[in-house]
Formats: structure tokens, C-alpha cells, sequence
């Protein structure tokens, strides 16, 4: 039933991938999608990825973009945060240097670029199969996402352990936010008038950060 | 000669208007007929005139002039101080102490600022292959090394504490190098500095070309159309991931991957897709690069073998079975020479001064490897001399090849020329060929054992 048709779906929500280079932001997504892990290459500019779930019993087709996380993809990539619903930050926590610079670089990405003031933003700690070379506690991380309005994770994407939850926690908050249940759904997408329409009504609520 | 000085006594009248004159031109114009007397006095006077108006308009420049040349008198008590030289490494050379303040110490053009600005305007060091390429890149390039930086996995892949580059590149930009920095530090700042130059390393490079270039021979081809400046660059940094290639094993960066984190810093494009889908063909033609740049090292590597095997003992007269054929000799620059052409053991007359020369190019360069290059700097006149005395070899054997090659010369074993020839080009090629730091000690010990071989 779910994967009956691809153009079947209740919502389509944009979901975007940012992190320091390495950290696995591509191996998270073909985790994610295919149940698979590989030494990826570099990411070039952006990957994108479809993959249609059933949550809650509504059909949702997920746009994932994954971004490449060499600095100087950052001035190109910066043009798909528009009308993102849902940001994650990928860091690796066998590295400190790439959790810092969630703060540094990436949060503030997300201030300059994203359009959607009510996006979901999600803080995502990979590799933690890598027992002994943990570098950032859990609590730490918890305590950056709380800080800046994030929801939290700790995921491998070797292991497969937590990436479904990543995603799914963050397809649950999207959910709950009545701004981007509006602007994600299969209606407002298929009449671009009334789309455009809905965004400068819609009020911004603020509600999670 | 009626005909020629009419014009001759007209002019003087016109300007001068000296006496005598009239009368003379009355007399041509009246007697009509010469008389060979007469035409010899006209003939002189002729000359009397042409002198004194050269004398006059003398005078009248030397009038003018006189005002400027009366200032300056004859010099005197000449004395030769020093000789001085400008070098565009070392700023001026042999300049008096006491005019040392009056002049920077280094070369004007180099910029005070390490990052954005044009590698023309930089202070430049020679690469052991000859590139110059900033010094700024090569003194990164050796602390990364020297730090092991090449074996690091996800060598720049991974992007450094941002912080932490903020602060060393500002310590750069100062003049000043810092001690304990992180490599992905410095191999983020190397890419940095390709990113933030005035324009792209690969901007000379038209993009449809670049994306049509599908062979390494291309690559190669479009590698020469580029301004020996961005020629230089993209040497040194095909190089130096080739080096990081060579240690895949370690680091898990392999040709593609090096190639993926490079390319987006070698080109500059405003439009974020035309960028994108560019930096996809960069890759492209930087990744051929890469694998032909480690191929070429993995062969003389492994011809460095062949040589060694084939030399185990030190007769004389039992020469290996040299494999020359005219085709080898025609592409003596082409790989496949190197993997057929075999040293012979006959020590030839020029076989062994060459090998000197690269070994003291190479043993110059460990020189300058061991020092600190912002200490110490690069001497100029040794190395580079030394580079083009090689390429001179180099150019001796081509074109004693193509000569060979008039001849028609079959195979067979050749006399001392023909094989200090290949010798010198094999030399070349492996110089040319090797990866910059890393391999030079190890190669300069097989070097030291050819030697004694051949003793």
C-alpha cells in the first residue's frame, strides 16, 4: 500500500543533510534509504534522494538533499535551504573539531540561509560503533541541542543503529507544526498559486526554537 | 652631376642664404654647358656647403641643449662599490650594509598577505621539480609531510576546527608559522589558499574544453595551454595528491576522492549549478592527472627495480640485452622508453657526470628539505642551476635521438653516446617523476648504490 505509487502521497517534506566533510552525512542517507553502508567518496554539490514512508498513517514522500560538506561547496550549497522542513546536523563524534563547528559554521548556515523560520532542526551525532575513539559525550551534545532548539540523536549509520529514529523523530516534529503540515502538503504543492499564497499568510508561530 | 646639385645648392640658399651662391646658380643656369674644371669647384663648394650647414644645425641643437648640459659636470674619482642583483626570491643581492634600510629586505612583490592574493605578487620557492610555486604552499606542504599528515585518514577531506584555521591563517597572513599545527589544519589552508586566489587555478581553461577532455593525453595537452604561473600551481598540487594517492591505503583518499575536495577549490564560478556541474569535469581532469602522475611513479619505481636486478655483478664486457629499437628512440620521452630501455653497466663518457649532476640536484634538495625554509631560504643559485642543467641533458638527448634515429640505426648494442643517452633521460624521467619529499631520501640512497655499482 505504501509503496504503491510514488506520486501517492499525503505530504512531501524537504529534508536537508549538513555537516563537516567526513562526518557521514552521505553514509547516514544510504543507511537511511538502501540499508547499506560503504566508504563513500566526497559528496559533490548535492545528492538528492526520494524515499516514501508511512507514518502515522499518513503517506510521506521525503525529499533528501544531502549537501557536501567542503567548504567550498558551502557558498553553492546554500541555495537548497530554501524551504527546507527539516535541517539535520550531522557531526562525527569520534571528532570534536566537526561538533564545534555545528556552533561555528553550521547553525549559522542555517540563520543566513534557511527561508523557513519554522523548520525543524535536529542535532545528530554519527559513528558511535566507534566505542574507544569517542571524543564528544552524549551529554554534550544533548546540551548544544538544547541550546539552540534541536532535537538530538546519537546514530551509526554502519550499524544502522537509530538512523530510522533520526529521521523518524524528525518527521514526527514536522508533523506537529501546523506552518509546515500546511506548506508540505500534497495540495499547496500541486497549485502553485495557492502555495505561494499560503506562505505569506501563514504567520510565523515559532513554536520549537 | 647638373642633376644632383641643384638640389644640394638650393637648400643652403633657402635656409642660410649665404652669399656666392646666386652667382653660382647663375652660372649653371647661364653657361648651360660644364666645363670639367668648373665642375670640379662646384663639386667642392658643393661639399664646403654641405659641411657648413651640418655645422650650423649643430650649432643651433647644441644651443638648445646647452642649458641642461652646463648643470651637470664631467664625473670624476670614479670608484666601484658593489655589484648589486635583484632576485626575485631574495630581493637585492650584494647591496652595501649601508644601504640596507633604505631597502625592504625581500623582494618587493611579495605580498604581506598569505591568503587572496595573486601567486605573481607572492614570494615564490622552487619545488624540487622546478615549479615555482609560492613559498607559503611549500613550507604547508612540508610541515603536512613532516607531520605524517599524509597517512592521516580523510587527509583534507576533513575540515579543520574552524576556529583554529581562523587563527593560524591570521598568524600567516602576519609572517608568522606557527609550531604544533593540526594537518587537517594545514591541509584545509592549502586548499584555502587555491580557493581564495583572485581567480581560479583552472579559470584559463575554457569550460567545454575541459569537459570534452576524456584522455589523459588531453589532460595532459590542455595542462600546457595553461600560463606557466597556473601551470606551475597545478603542478605542484597534481603532485601533491599524487602523493596522498600513493598512501591510500593509510588515508582511504584515493584519485577520486582527492580529486572531489581539490577540484572545487581550482575553479571559480558564480553561478552555484554551472559551478556544480563544472567542478565534475575539474574533477574529472584532475583525477586523470592524479592517476597518471602515480603511474608514472609506480613505473620508475619499478624500473628502479629492474635496474638494481640487473646489475648484480661488476663485469664489464656482459652487457644486458639492451632492447633499443628505433621506435624507443623516436618517443624517448614517451613511458614506454623508460619500462625498455635498460641501463647498460659500459660506463660511457658522459654516463656518470650526468648521474652526478642529478644526484647533487637531489642532494641539494635534501639540503634545503632539512632546513627550515623560512629560515633558511631556498638558494636559488644552486638548485635551480642544477634543474636546468638536467633539462639541458634532457634537450642533449632528444636531440641526439632524433639524430640516432636520421641514421637508422638498428637495434643492437650501442656505443657510449647512444647509451649515456638513455641513461640521462631515464634520469630525467625518474627526477621528473618523483613524488616530492617523501620518496627523496630513499632514492637518494639507490642512487648512492648505482653509484658504487658502477664503480
Amino acid at each position: 500500500m505504501a509503496s504503491a505509487n510514488q506520486g501517492d502521497f499525503d505530504y512531501l517534506f524537504k529534508l536537508l543533510l549538513i555537516g563537516d566533510s567526513g562526518v557521514g552525512k552521505s553514509s547516514l542517507l544510504l543507511s537511511f534509504t538502501s540499508n547499506t553502508f560503504d566508504d563513500l567518496s566526497p559528496t559533490i554539490g548535492v545528492d538528492f534522494k526520494v524515499k516514501m514512508v508511512t507514518i502515522g498513517g499518513k503517506k510521506l514522500k521525503l525529499a533528501l538533499w544531502d549537501t557536501a560538506g567542503q567548504e567550498r561547496f558551502r557558498t553553492l550549497t546554500n541555495a537548497y535551504y530554501r524551504g527546507a522542513h527539516g535541517i539535520i546536523m550531522v557531526y562525527d563524534v569520534t571528532r570534536r573539531d566537526t561538533f564545534t563547528n555545528l556552533s561555528d559554521i553550521w547553525a549559522k548556515e542555517i540563520e543566513l540561509y534557511s527561508t523557513n523560520q519554522d523548520c525543524i532542526k535536529m542535532v545528530v551525532g554519527n559513528k558511535v560503533d566507534k566505542l574507544n575513539a569517542r571524543a564528544v559525550t552524549k551529554k554534550e551534545g544533548i546540551d548544544f541541542a538544547r541550546e539552540c532548539g534541536c532535537l538530538f540523536l546519537e546514530c551509526s549509520a554502519k550499524t544502522q543503529s537509530n538512523v530510522e529514529r533520526c529521521f523518524e523523530e524528525l518527521v514526527l516534529k514536522i508533523l506537529e507544526t501546523p506552518s509546515l503540515l500546511a506548506e508540505g502538503s500534497t495540495g499547496v504543492k500541486k497549485n502553485i498559486f495557492s502555495q505561494s499564497q499560503q506562505r505569506t499568510d501563514s504567520p510565523p508561530p515559532g513554536s520549537c526554537c | 652631376m647638373a642633376a644632383v646639385l641643384p638640389p644640394l645648392l638650393r637648400n643652403p640658399t633657402n635656409i642660410g642664404g649665404s652669399r656666392g651662391e646666386p652667382a653660382l646658380l647663375s652660372s649653371v643656369s647661364s653657361h648651360g654647358v660644364f666645363e670639367e674644371e668648373e665642375g670640379e669647384e662646384l663639386s667642392f663648394l658643393a661639399i664646403l656647403l654641405a659641411v657648413l650647414r651640418k655645422y650650423l644645425v649643430s650649432c643651433m641643437s647644441l644651443k638648445e641643449g646647452a642649458v641642461s648640459s652646463m648643470e651637470i659636470g664631467c664625473p670624476t674619482d670614479v670608484r666601484h662599490v658593489a655589484h648589486v642583483t635583484f632576485d626575485r626570491f631574495h630581493g637585492f643581492l650584494g647591496l652595501p650594509i649601508e644601504f640596507e634600510p633604505e631597502v625592504p629586505q625581500r623582494a618587493p612583490s611579495a605580498s604581506v598577505n598569505v591568503f587572496g592574493v595573486s601567486a605573481e605578487s607572492m614570494q615564490c620557492s622552487l619545488d624540487p621539480r622546478g615549479n615555482s610555486v609560492p613559498t607559503i604552499l611549500l613550507l604547508m606542504q612540508r610541515r603536512l609531510y613532516q607531520q605524517g599528515g599524509l597517512r592521516v585518514e580523510g587527509i583534507f577531506r576533513i575540515t579543520a576546527e574552524n576556529s583554529q584555521e581562523e587563527h593560524v591563517r591570521d598568524q600567516l597572513n602576519n609572517g608568522i608559522i606557527l609550531d604544533g599545527i593540526d594537518v587537517h589544519c594545514l591541509a584545509g589552508l592549502i586548499k584555502a589558499w587555491f580557493r581564495e586566489l583572485p581567480s581560479g587555478v583552472l579559470d584559463h581553461l575554457e569550460p567545454e574544453v575541459l569537459m570534452h577532455c576524456q584522455s589523459e593525453e588531453e589532460c595532459t595537452r590542455l595542462m600546457k595551454l595553461l600560463p606557466p604561473t597556473q601551470a606551475a600551481l597545478l603542478d605542484w598540487a597534481i603532485n601533491l595528491m599524487a602523493d596522498v594517492v600513493q598512501e591510500k591505503q593509510r588515508n582511504k583518499m584515493n584519485a577520486r576522492n582527492i580529486a572531489v575536495v581539490f577540484a572545487p577549490n581550482m575553479t571559480q564560478m558564480a553561478d552555484p549549478m554551472t559551478a556544480i556541474m563544472h567542478v565534475v569535469h575539474v574533477m574529472n581532469f584532475l583525477k586523470m592527472l592524479i592517476v597518471r602522475t602515480v603511474k608514472e611513479r609506480e613505473e620508475a619505481a619499478s624500473d628502479y627495480a629492474s635496474v638494481a636486478s640487473l646489475w648484480p655483478d661488476d663485469d664489464d664486457d656482459k652487457q644486458p640485452s639492451v632492447k633499443l629499437s628505433l621506435e624507443d628512440r623516436r618517443g624517448v620521452d614517451s613511458e614506454e622508453t623508460e619500462k625498455t630501455v635498460f641501463l647498460p653497466h659500459e660506463t660511457s663518457v658522459e654516463g656518470p657526470s650526468e648521474d652526478s649532476t642529478v644526484q647533487s640536484s637531489q642532494a641539494s634538495w635534501n639540503k634545503l628539505v632539512s632546513q627550515e625554509l623560512h629560515e633558511v631560504p631556498l638558494h636559488s643559485d644552486s638548485f635551480p642551476t642544477k634543474v636546468q642543467k638536467v633539462v639541458l641533458v634532457q634537450e642533449k638527448c632528444r636531440r641526439r635521438a632524433s639524430k640516432l634515429s636520421n641514421l637508422n640505426v638498428k637495434r643492437g648494442r650501442r656505443r657510449s653516446k647512444g647509451q649515456s643517452l638513455d641513461q640521462a633521460v631515464v634520469m630525467v624521467e625518474k627526477l621528473k617523476g618523483t613524488s616530492i619529499m617523501n620518496n627523496i631520501n630513499s632514492r637518494a640512497e639507490r642512487e648512492a648504490e648505482r653509484v658504487e655499482v658502477w664503480r
